[in-house]
């Protein structure tokens, strides 16, 4: 216990409490500014896109993610093959990123193949209006895109866990319910949801927890400065970095923190209160 | 009771103990600190001294056991230069070597017998075709006896490929001749040709040592033992191998102390010398460690601008280096300076930059107690990008480790100052107005906007020129100037390139730096009237200059660019121009970017008016030149910025270095090394000294190989004293700065390759940088 305590005090604790001490400073002159960062913070209109930004991403990404991987779950949790099935989804997390931003690149891309099979159809066949290509990452659809490429490689992970979930569940309760005359959804609804809580809260924080590394890619494929849609709170973090903004990050980090704390905590207690 | 007084008793005891233990602890620890400060500073380390060539020409060294050494090059003949200094041309009488271009491959033995590879030079394409039909780039040899016959070598044996290059080559003392090509050592028969293999290597061996019947050869990875005699390989010498696989990224050079005797033999050992980047070693023969002897960053060695090419052993604790370059240095124990620096100067710049390089070494010379620690971004060994190296620099300042000097070019030099990162100059700078030795306008176009405070100093600059038939570039004046003359010879020259712009990049380069600045408007807003007028003028300059090329021509001459940029070495002569050149180029803009070349025949690539290479004054009146300009005004780009940090842990070294590197010796002293192209110094003093005829140092005549692979030769004009004044006026008028590194040029460019695409409009590229940089003002 002690050496562990130990080494979360030193490696997060601390400098956390770092960051915090910073976050009331003045980078440069290090000079006590009291909450004037914060102020800042909440008045700078980059923060504000990138958190709606952050928000409605997480908020779209994290239940779709859960809810397709639920699905396709609950489909294989039955079938013979499932171990194959499993085995081809975790594909893409095998996947390096820069191979990933390559092949988003080649289909989505102005000249790429997605522009390219649509204007050749579009040319072919004479009713249909001739489609000139979309810029997808400078346009409205740049979102769809990170979206879809997040849930493609996130998706087969999030099943496997489901499907442990899924197997921890003691199959007797579900058998006897049958033979009660229990329809589909009420042994979804009065067995398999409660039985997941737990599954579900460890699901739901590895969601969020992807949704913000998936920056990488989108930095990758967009650069620093994308499209206003997915420009994210990792880009501004970044670009503060680079803009030397260390007071403002540190600012934004405490704020970050506590927000995802409040959220654990919601999280948490929702799910105890399932299991009670 | 009496039980628990007795422990009692101990505990205090304990106690007693205890203080008695930390008070003895402290008192030594007082009074060792005490007599540190009295401790003598260990002194002596190697400091080095350059050694003047004889000739520039030179590429190879060949040192000899007596001390003396040969020095051999493309272009100038086999020298020997006596351990007195003695200098000897005349053993060899190369007179003809006209037709070679000796390769990085040669070997020269003790006695002054050499043996090199070249590829030859062409003077009709028959000649070409029978060569390239053999395989092309290969090599040919020569030998030359030590009595100064000479024969072409054919190469053959039933090991030997053609196909495989020979690299190196190596005299061994009794005589034998040794080869390596990148996967094998050969003996090769110097009368006949005869090549046999001997062992394979993991890759090129570099470097050929000899102790007795045993040759050491190192590649990149491994160490070699070979028995000359038994002829096989001996068994592998791990702490060589391993020395040579941790140094991979530059070259290692050798010197075996005493050649006699067998390397091998135990009790008879041996010292081998190893230099490289890192430093100097020695290593006894047989021994597991390998010593360091000299610190490569106290002495030449640490040059990333060079590369060690070959090691001599003087005696007397004394050493000569020769680097790639053609630059020597010898290396000698001194006694008088400390072991280790006690001061340090940190100096960092994102990108390698020559001069800072050149001022380090400077300024450590006249500084032995300060080590000055040059640091660059973006190594080339590590494939760092701009932002990642930012990224570790902004993390350094975040943990408070600033370096002394900062090299502010391709750095965003405002942000840095409105951090607090830099330190305010005009006190600095006062005593140079006072002077006024600096041109002030170019100074005081350095101000920030935010503090209006000048927060660094470029140490040169380049000048935008227009160059052409005075007819095109009349009125040359402007971004409609600019089309308008480019119009006009392009209704009189349908065919071939306009303007020397190859690539898109090569527009931007010529017109970001006219225009940059009048893109932000005096609120601190984009301007996107002026960035759409730009994004047209560009539009419009590309179609022109591609009016006249199919893409096929165009393709060809990126890719000969591409070519030459990547190996140069590979394009045969003769060749070169011909493939290099896609035609006539009818207006030149670019920039003036050295004094010299630029003012005496505008001789540089931009000026790429027929062929490339042609100077104005032969040209006659209708061809002028004059100062190139956009939307900004008199701008100039700056080089070498140099800023200082608020934090340094040495404040006067770094003012020191940069009065060093702002001080006429300096940017005097970097011209006559030969370094030419870096801008024009900011000096009134140096850039007049620079341009002083009896300061004229290179040939009146210039050649080149023209497109039908005849040499011409021209003659090189000094400039008039009406030129000269032109000149310095245009200096004086410059009033406007364009620095690299800003986000907005970063914009620009990404977004300017999609409209002169045709992707966007302009109007739709200025709204798309407009809203890229939205995000980062509201940042």
């Amino acid at each position: 216990m002690l050496p562990g305590f130990a080494g979360v005090l030193v490696f997060y604790l601390l400098p956390f409490l770092e960051v915090v001490r910073r976050s009331f400073l003045k980078s440069g002159n290090n000079a006590f500014v009291g909450v004037s960062n914060y102020q800042t913070v909440f008045t700078n209109n980059a923060f504000l896109l990138a958190v709606r930004n952050t928000a409605f991403y997480m908020a779209l990404g994290v239940p779709i993610l859960m809810g397709i991987s639920l699905i396709l779950a609950l489909l294989l949790r039955n079938l013979v093959l499932r171990r194959k099935f499993v085995s081809v989804m975790l594909l893409p997390m095998a996947v390096p990123a820069a191979v990933m931003v390559l092949v988003l690149r080649i289909l989505i891309d102005r000249q790429g193949l997605i522009n390219g099979i649509v204007t050749g159809v579009s040319e072919k066949i004479a009713v249909l209006p001739i489609f000139e290509g979309i810029d997808y990452l400078n346009s409205g659809w740049a979102l769809v895109i990170v979206l879809c490429s997040f849930l493609w490689k996130n998706t087969g992970y999030m099943v496997i866990l489901w499907l442990a979930g899924l197997s921890a569940l003691p199959k007797e309760v579900e058998e006897a319910a049958k033979v009660d005359g229990a329809n589909r959804w009420q042994n979804w609804h009065y067995i398999i949801r409660p039985g997941l809580s737990g599954t579900t809260f460890t699901i739901g924080m590895l969601s969020v927890l992807q949704i913000f590394k998936s920056y990488r890619e989108v930095w990758m494929v967009a650069g620093s400065y994308p499209q206003e849609n997915i420009y994210f709170l990792q880009h501004l973090l970044q670009n503060w970095y680079l803009k030397l903004e260390f007071d403002r990050m540190a600012a934004l980090t405490v704020l970050l923190s506590l927000v995802l704390l409040v959220v654990c905590l919601c999280l948490q207690k929702r799910l105890e209160q399932n299991i009670r | 009771m009496k039980v628990a007084e007795k422990f009692r008793g101990k505990r205090v005891n304990i106690k007693h103990r205890f203080l008695r233990t930390v008070c003895v602890t402290a008192c030594a620890m007082m009074f060792s600190a005490c007599g540190s400060k009295e401790e003598e500073i260990p002194m002596g380390r190697y400091a080095d001294r350059e050694v003047k060539l004889p000739d520039m020409g030179y590429e190879y060294m060949h040192p000899c056991p007596d001390g003396s050494y040969y020095l051999f090059g493309n272009d100038v003949d086999l020298t020997h230069v006596a351990a007195d200094g003695t200098v000897n041309r005349d053993r060899w009488g190369w007179e003809n070597n006209a037709n070679i271009h000796v390769k990085f491959s040669y070997g020269i033995s003790d006695g002054g017998a050499v043996i090199f590879g070249y590829t030859p030079m062409f003077y009709s394409d028959e000649e070409y075709e029978a060569y390239a039909a053999e395989g092309d780039n290969r090599y040919l040899y020569y030998y030359v006896s030590e009595k100064g016959d000479k024969h072409p070598l054919e190469l053959y044996g039933p090991d030997y490929r053609k196909a495989t290059n020979l690299e190196t080559f190596a005299f061994a003392p009794d005589g034998r001749v040794y080869a390596a090509s990148d996967a094998c050592v050969y003996r090769i028969n110097v009368e006949n040709g005869e090549t046999e293999s001997l062992f394979a290597t993991q890759s090129q061996v570099r470097e050929f040592a000899f102790v007795g019947d045993t040759m050491l050869a190192l590649d990149k990875e491994k160490a070699y033992l070979y028995d000359m005699e038994g002829e096989k390989l001996l068994e592998d010498n791990g702490v060589l191998s391993e020395f040579t696989a941790a140094h991979q990224s530059g070259r290692i050079v050798l010197a075996v102390e005493d050649e006699n005797g067998d390397l091998t033999d135990e009790g008879n050992s041996k010292v081998l010398y190893l230099a490289c980047r890192t430093g100097l070693y020695r290593y006894v023969w047989g021994g597991s460690v390998i010593e360091q002897i000299a610190d490569g960053q106290m002495v030449a060695l640490g040059d990333s601008q060079y590369n060690p090419y070959a090691l001599q052993i003087l005696g007397d604790e004394q050493f000569r280096v020769y680097f790639s370059g053609n630059y020597m240095v010898e290396m000698y124990y001194d006694e008088t300076l400390p072991m280790k620096p006690s001061k340090e100067l940190t100096v960092y710049s994102l990108e390698e930059n020559g001069r800072i390089r050149y001022a380090g070494r400077l300024f450590q010379k006249e500084h032995p107690d300060v080590l000055v620690r040059y640091e660059t971004g973006m190594d080339g060994d590590n494939a760092v990008s701009r932002e990642d190296a930012l990224k570790n620099l902004n993390t350094r300042i975040l943990a408070g480790e600033v370096p002394d000097v900062i090299i502010l070019d391709d750095i965003d030099m405002e942000q840095y100052a409105d951090k607090g990162v830099l330190k305010e100059l005009d006190d600095f700078l006062a005593p140079y107005e006072e002077d006024g030795v600096l041109y002030r306008n170019i100074v005081e176009a350095m101000r920030t906007t935010e503090k209006n405070r000048i927060y660094g100093v470029p140490m040169t600059v380049e000048l935008p020129l227009y160059f052409g038939e005075k007819k095109y570039v009349n009125d040359m004046q402007g971004l409609d100037g600019m089309i308008a003359g480019a119009e006009l010879a392009r209704a009189e020259h349908p065919e071939g390139p306009l303007i020397d712009t190859p690539f898109q990049e090569n527009l931007f380069d010529m017109m970001i730096p006219l225009c940059l600045p009048a893109w932000i408007g005096e609120d601190g807003n984009l301007d996107t009237e002026n960035l759409t007028s730009f994004y047209q003028a560009a539009v419009r300059l590309w179609e022109l200059d591609s009016d006249g090329l199919s893409e096929e021509e165009r393709l060809k001459w990126q890719q000969n660019l591409t070519d030459e940029e990547s190996d140069l070495t590979n394009i045969m002569f003769g060749q070169y121009e011909d493939y290099y050149n896609i035609g006539e180029t009818w207006i030149a803009l670019g920039y003036l970017k050295n004094a010299w070349y630029g003012i005496t025949n505008l001789h540089t690539r931009m000026v790429n008016y027929r062929n490339g290479y042609s100077y104005y004054k032969e040209l006659g009146d209708e061809v002028v030149y004059g100062r190139l300009t956009g939307q900004a005004g008199n701008t100039y780009r700056a080089r070498t910025i140099i800023g200082l940090c608020e934090k340094a842990g040495e404040p006067e070294l770094a003012e020191e270095f940069m009065e060093l590197l702002l001080s006429d010796a300096m940017m005097q002293k970097w011209w006559l090394e030969g370094q030419f192209d870096g801008g024009l110094p900011i000096r009134k003093d140096s850039l007049a000294s620079i341009l002083d005829i009896n300061n004229r140092a290179f040939a009146e005549v210039k050649g080149w190989t023209a497109n039908d692979i005849s040499m011409m030769y021209k003659e090189e004009f000094w400039p008039t004293e009406e030129e000269l004044q032109w000149l310095f006026d245009t200096m004086e008028e410059s009033d406007c700065c364009y620095r690299t590194g800003t986000l907005l040029e970063e914009n620009v460019r990404e977004i300017g390759f999609r409209v002169l695409d045709g992707e966007l409009t302009p109007e739709e590229g200025a709204k798309e940088v407009e809203r890229k940089m939205a995000i980062s003002m509201e940042e």
